[in-house]
């Protein structure tokens, strides 16, 4: 018998006398139906499961399979993207202190018998730059903003179990809209006050950047911008904290990096940081790495060795002298928010002791290209004090400060301290990745893969024939700076400043520029392909891809520009200091995929990653957006 | 090119190409397990597939003997379901019992060419069909109560179409 087919098609067996019309669809192999399955999408299969008990379960269970594999399915690149309908509950603090669950029975039964109610919700407003972050079951976004002047500071939550969002409205200190600050997660254990352990989390809020229509010139100082405060957000109270720091050390920071491990929060600077009001550059790079102790909220300077990254760190932002003046600063602070040349690095924990960083280019327009590096950190892990690596720095530092330490100036202390053990910088290997390694942001899934998006390459020839006459020209200037080189730099700050006063002009001009900008890309990739095209003018592949334009000249930009999925394997990053790219077995669907452009978040979920928010682009539509989209896994199936 | 002879569910016997035969994974183990290279008079039962069934099958086999094996990673091509052949969306313009009876053959000589287009077929006439006209294309009953289609229906809402 036929070596796979056999388990499938012993149940069943035709009778040949029976008439052809009772063979039905039920009778079909396990093998036929998941096949069949495997050729729909996500919507349809849900809409489908309402037709009969039969095939609710047949689908439920082959979607719920695909959950349990989502992590093998996407190493295969068996997944595809599904659109998430917005839709918001009302969340009550009071509801929310409860548990998890009681809280998610709250919500259905707001679900059933509200629909009047939901409307006077407040929506999920458009953003990018925002902030997120994955907690059990749940996903959560801070901030953002729409424009330099326009940024947010509220949170919410995203259910990935029921697909709603809601407001957290939330309790304490608030902290200020900002942009460019970082959002972690803390897990800890607290003394609950009657001796007990109990398990805290916290979402910890550092750093950022305030711009408001109040700062003005000539006050207008990155200084006075960059904000040195830690906020915790308690997860279960849904209580904000204003962390008091002890210690002489005031770190300000925005565009930096932000880790937390154990009880550590690591941030690597990127240029646009100062410490006690001193610029952190990157010819100071080796105190360009910072840690704050989450019990003794105190900072330190870590001293590091080995090959200093400061290409990865450094190239994220440019540094603005102290002297800059207003039209230097506002440059400096469009460049920011169009990550003109980088964003920030994204750095993952890969155990206790090793955290990966890793750089992109997050503008489409650059060709710098990627970096990575590995920090060896020394200090407790979870294996303390059992583990190799911490045993080693014990004995390296006798006189380490011991937990009992609460003395404010400990930080100071080990800031000069000769006896810290040096946490150490490698280089990692990229030289499979590259160039691939433009996107908006990366995420990890089961310490072994990073995902990133980039712009699938459909967009190059799409577009190609809108402008023919761009071949002959030299890649155009970045746009973003160009409303600044074109108007009076006052002419533009004073707009600026008027904003409030005529929102619809503001809006426009938003617009203008977010047109203009669009313009700029889309000349920049025509400049593309009219080169790959000469250069690879024998590659078949490229052929094939462009040969649509020239059959069909009069295309337009009407077709979605999808993001396209690129994984890496960093399995090896530990032993092998290298990062391998997972080169598609066969090409993913991309029925549905989400049409975003750049500044969205992407987090990992142990069933998916959600896409959320940041600078889409559509046929009719080019703007921000709140859309949000999931990556889940399509199951294997034995036919293909 | 030998021949061999292939013996329906209900007895009717074929003569077939070997190469043909062999496009069924089945069948070409089982020549391959027996030695047995052309025919030797004796017709192998393909006992699970009935005369009308297994006549389409081979006609399906002897069109597509000569088909380039499928490329293992086709990257550039995207796995679509429209991109069944007009030969095969004639070949398979049959009643929907046939079209099943031919998923089951094809699933059990295991020719995973004819599988793939029949499932396919199916899928196309299942996507864009509600619930109520799938149950009407394929004659199945409901047997959600209105309060589970209503909860079902609520499960869905937060998925988009596009």
């Amino acid at each position: 018998m036929g070596g796979n087919s056999s388990g499938e098609s012993c149940s069943i067996i035709i009778d040949s006398k029976k008439s052809k019309s009772q063979t039905t669809i039920e009778n079909l192999p396990t093998l036929a139906i998941e096949f069949i399955l495997s050729q729909l999408t996500y919507y349809q299969l849900l809409q489908i499961r309402l037709v009969s008990r039969h095939w609710y379960s047949l689908i439920q269970e082959y979607l719920s399979r695909a959950d349990r594999n989502f992590f093998i399915n996407l190493t295969n690149y068996r997944v595809q993207w599904v659109a998430v309908k917005e839709q918001v509950k009302y969340c009550n603090q009071h509801q929310s202190q409860k548990s998890t669950a009681a809280n998610a029975e709250f919500k259905y039964e707001l679900n059933l018998n509200s629909s009047k109610k939901l409307r006077t919700i407040p929506r999920m407003s458009p953003r990018l730059h925002h902030l997120a972050c994955y907690v059990d079951n749940y996903m959560y976004v801070y901030g953002g903003c729409v424009s330099l002047t326009t940024t947010y500071n509220d949170l919410w939550r995203f259910d990935t179990t029921s697909k709603h969002w809601s407001r957290i409205v939330a309790e304490g200190t608030l902290p200020l809209p900002r942009l460019f600050g970082s959002l972690s997660l803390y897990n800890c254990h607290e003394n609950n006050g009657n001796g007990v352990q109990i398990r805290k989390q916290y979402l910890v809020l550092f750093g950022g950047i305030v711009f408001n229509d109040k700062l003005q010139p000539p006050t207008f100082d990155d200084r006075d911008r960059l904000l040195k405060t830690i906020h915790l957000f308690d997860i279960q109270s849904n209580r904000w904290t204003l962390i008091q720091i002890n210690g002489s050390i005031e770190l300000k920071s925005c565009h930096h990096t932000a880790t937390i491990v154990g009880d550590e929060l690591i941030i690597a600077c990127n240029g646009h940081s100062f410490v006690n009001e001193r610029p952190i550059d990157g010819s100071d790079a080796a105190a360009s790495l910072f840690v704050f102790d989450l019990r003794k909220h105190c900072w330190r300077c870590q001293r590091t060795v080995g090959p200093m990254p400061t290409a990865l760190l450094f190239n994220s932002a440019r540094v603005i002298p102290p002297m800059a003046t207003p039209a230097m600063i506002l440059q400096s602070a469009k460049e920011l928010f169009c990550s003109r040349t980088r964003a920030i690095p994204n750095s993952f924990i890969m155990d206790d002791h090793h955290i990966l960083y890793i750089s992109h280019v997050s503008n489409y327009s650059q060709q710098a290209s990627p970096s990575a590096s590995l920090l060896k950190r020394t200090g407790r892990c979870q294996q303390w004090p059992n583990c190799l690596e911490c045993r080693q720095m014990a004995d390296d530092a006798n006189d380490a400060d011991d937990d009992n330490d609460n003395n404010g100036s400990s930080g100071h202390h080990n800031n000069n301290d000769n006896n810290q053990t040096p946490w150490q910088w490698q280089p990692i290997d990229l030289s499979n990745v590259e160039p691939d390694l433009k996107c908006g942001n990366i995420c990890i899934i089961n310490n072994r893969l990073l995902a990133y998006l980039s712009v699938k390459n459909r967009y190059f020839y799409e577009s190609k024939s809108t402008k023919h006459a761009m071949f002959s020209q030299p890649p155009a200037p970045p746009i973003i700076s160009q409303p600044a080189n074109a108007m009076n730099n006052n002419t533009l700050i004073t707009t600026s400043t008027s904003n409030p006063v005529h929102p619809v002009d503001k809006r426009s001009i938003l617009h203008e520029r977010r047109i203009e900008k669009l313009d700029y890309y889309k000349r920049y990739y025509e400049d593309r392909i009219y080169r790959n095209n000469a250069a690879n003018r024998l590659n078949n592949e490229n052929q094939r891809q462009y040969s649509p334009i020239t059959m069909n000249r009069n295309y337009n930009v009407t077709q979605k520009i999808t993001l396209q999925l690129h994984l890496l394997d960093i399995t090896e990053v530990i032993s092998h200091r290298r990062i391998r790219k997972l080169r598609p077995i066969r090409s993913m669907d991309y029925t549905v995929a989400p049409n975003a452009f750049n500044y969205y978040s992407l987090v990992a979920t142990p069933e998916s990653l959600i896409l959320f928010g940041g600078y889409f682009v559509d046929e009719m539509y080019k703007d921000i957006q709140n859309r949000l989209f999931l990556l889940v896994s399509k199951p294997e199936t034995s036919i293909d | 090119m030998p021949n061999i002879k292939l013996q329906s569910s209900d007895g009717e016997i074929f003569e077939v190409d070997v190469e043909v035969a062999r496009m069924s994974n089945t069948l070409r183990t089982m020549l391959d397990d027996l030695g047995i290279e052309e025919d030797d008079g004796e017709p192998i039962p393909v006992q699970n597939v009935n005369s009308a069934i297994l006549r389409k099958v081979i006609q399906w086999a002897t069109y597509h003997k000569n088909d380039p094996p499928t490329p293992e990673d086709d990257d550039a091509r995207e796995k679509r379901t429209d991109d069944i052949s007009s030969w095969d969306a004639d070949f398979l313009k049959v009643d929907q019992g046939t079209l099943f009876e031919i998923i089951l053959a094809a699933n059990y000589l295991d020719i995973k060419g004819l599988l793939d287009v029949t499932c396919k077929t199916v899928a196309n006439m299942i996507r864009g069909k509600t619930p109520e006209e799938i149950r009407k294309t394929f004659n199945i009953k409901n047997d959600f109560t209105p309060q589970e289609e209503e909860q079902i229906r609520r499960e869905n809402e937060w998925c988009e179409e596009k």
